[in-house]
């Protein structure tokens, strides 16, 4: 073996990326609860798209010859072809085009359409195509008219539908399946979104929430527990936009709505859950904890040691048994509250022979402050 | 495990971590979402399992579970990370040339080949010198990772460099 090849390997794989900050703050985030943990897709394009002003003259339709946005089948023929453009032009689409400002920036609902194989382009999950979708356009830009650009902006919001009578933060868009394409033209920034379809919850009632982050926390917007309302929170620092969708009334399903709802609590269960199973060790680590150590579990009585904490709060020891050793650094305050003696009900379980063969560590913190570490074995 | 020690936990293996992961999965993408997992999953299970007398290790092999576990949906989507891969390494290797010395772009490319010709190396392989090499991790701690006897990871090293020393004509190498 040569040591150059090693050298060579060594400097090869060195670490050299780092995690960034926003994604080591975003698991401290969704370990507080803060977030929720399902990420939707986004896809980003960037299209050359026709001047809307001019296909809007060749429409012929005087309303429109100064609205400046694109309208919805444009959006929807640059993002996902023109089987969608159709279906925005048809008869269940609904145009809304209603603005809203906040901050810096001006939002505007463009229009929504519902409805089954409406794309050829669909998203996929582990149960195969979202076939029935709801699709809505938006369309942000900045207030002072300054352009957007993907850069700055194209990753940075989230729209998402939140249901009357339904936490906002436990039932969005992460809960639906749903995701979004972006792209930029003149300055705006146009969003397809697509979610399960949710015409069903048409008499409940449909919000459509425009944040400047990707994360819905329970303090973007408030929630009426007795009245189901959701209401903007004026005391959010960034945006929390928030429009009342009209929906087709004829299309509500109440049965179909549980239903969705039910789907959508499973799913969001089965992710917490996560699908690996506990191998051998895991699973019969499971099953004890420190008092059952303490009866069940044959005591080391050679292991038996007082350690004291070094400067840095460790507990330095090393332990023998049966032809295994360890050797550890535990930090003390992890394993006792503040002022706490008597036996931490942390401890270290490793595995022996078998996976069934545990070999516990456990920590006694005594009064002068030291504390004894014990090694006890499984029979 | 409470959210204090999830931190100390980050930012002491973060980077270790993150570049296992980074090299199980290829594509920055998947790389992110298996580093969230690990470190949620961390924090789940260690919550009986406290003071792991190696954190690097349990983290190492959360990590490996949970790419084992959805290895079909990351190889589904292979072969356009691997295309992604390579062009940030160009990427990488021509913001490098902007601004460095040419010896420093000639160790870069280097260093691209040497982490190609690993990745075509199978999982068996492939994992005992990501954990050995990049990881640092004795064979000890490798066995226990991957769950086979420590003699077992020696021989799979020795066949794998014995095979990186074949795609890379590493006699050029040779002192």
């Amino acid at each position: 073996m040569s040591d150059k090849l090693d050298d060579l390997l060594k400097n090869a794989l060195a670490p050299s990326e780092e995690p960034s900050a926003w994604l080591n703050n975003r698991i401290i985030q969704i370990a507080k609860g803060d977030i929720t943990m399902r990420k939707p897709f986004y896809k980003s394009a960037r299209f050359a798209v026709a001047a809307a002003a001019v296909i809007l003259a060749a429409g012929g339709v005087t309303t429109y010859a100064t609205w400046k946005y694109l309208s919805m089948d444009e959006v929807a023929r640059e993002t996902k072809g023109d089987k969608l453009a159709k279906a925005f032009q048809g008869r269940d689409a609904i145009r809304i085009n209603e603005s809203q400002t906040h901050g810096k920036y001006k939002v505007t609902l463009i229009g929504i359409t519902s409805g089954k194989n409406l794309t050829e382009y669909y998203m996929s999950g582990d149960d195969g195509k979202y076939e029935d979708r709801t699709y809505v356009v938006t369309a942000i830009e900045y207030k002072d008219g300054s352009p957007m650009s993907m850069e700055s902006s194209g990753s940075n919001f989230l729209v998402t539908p939140l249901i009357k009578g339904e936490k906002p933060w436990q039932c969005n868009i992460y809960h639906m399946n749903g995701g979004s394409s972006s792209f930029v033209k003149d300055g705006i920034l146009y969003y397809l979104s697509e979610w399960d379809n949710i015409e069903a919850f048409a008499k409940r009632g449909v919000y459509l929430g425009v944040l400047d982050n990707v994360f819905l926390d329970n303090m973007v917007y408030d929630f009426d527990e007795e009245t189901g309302e959701i209401t903007q929170n004026k005391d959010y620092k960034g945006m929390n936009v928030l429009f009342t969708v009209p929906m087709d009334e004829s299309k509500a399903d109440e049965a179909a709505a549980d239903a969705l709802l039910k789907k959508w609590q499973k799913d969001a269960e089965g992710d917490e859950e996560d699908s690996e199973p506990l191998d051998g060790f895991e699973e019969e680590a499971e099953k004890w904890d420190i008092d059952r150590i303490q009866k069940e579990a044959v005591l080391v009585k050679d292991s038996v040691k007082k350690v004291k904490a070094d400067k840095d709060g460790m507990l330095n020891y090393d332990w023998e048994w049966n032809g295994q050793a360890g050797s550890a650094s535990v930090l003390e305050e992890t394993l006792f509250e503040k002022g706490q003696t008597g036996m931490s009900e942390h401890y270290n379980v490793t595995n022996g022979d078998g996976e069934k063969d545990l070999i516990f560590e456990t920590y006694y913190r005594n009064e002068d402050g030291t504390v004894t570490i014990s090694i006890y074995h499984t029979k | 495990m409470n959210v204090t020690e999830l931190e100390k936990c980050i930012e002491l293996y973060g980077k270790d971590i993150y570049a296992f992961c980074r090299q199980l999965t290829y594509s920055r993408q998947e790389a992110e979402e298996l580093y969230q997992d690990t470190f949620l999953k961390a924090m789940e299970l260690l919550q009986k399992i406290n003071a792991s007398e190696n954190p690097k290790s349990y983290l190492l092999s959360i990590a490996l579970r949970n790419w084992k576990n959805h290895k079909k949906k990351y190889a589904c989507r292979k072969r356009i990370a691997d295309m992604e891969s390579l062009s940030e390494e160009m990427e990488d290797a021509e913001k490098a040339g902007s601004y460095s010395l040419e010896e420093e772009v000639l160790a870069k490319e280097r260093a691209s080949e040497v982490q190609r010709a690993v990745r075509q190396l199978d999982d068996k392989h492939r994992l005992p010198v990501y954990l050995y090499y990049m990881e640092e991790l004795p064979l000890q701690e490798i066995a226990s990772v991957l769950k086979i006897p420590k003699g077992t990871v020696k021989s799979r090293l020795y066949q794998a460099r014995e095979s990186l020393r074949n795609m890379l004509e590493v006699d050029e190498y040779e002192r």
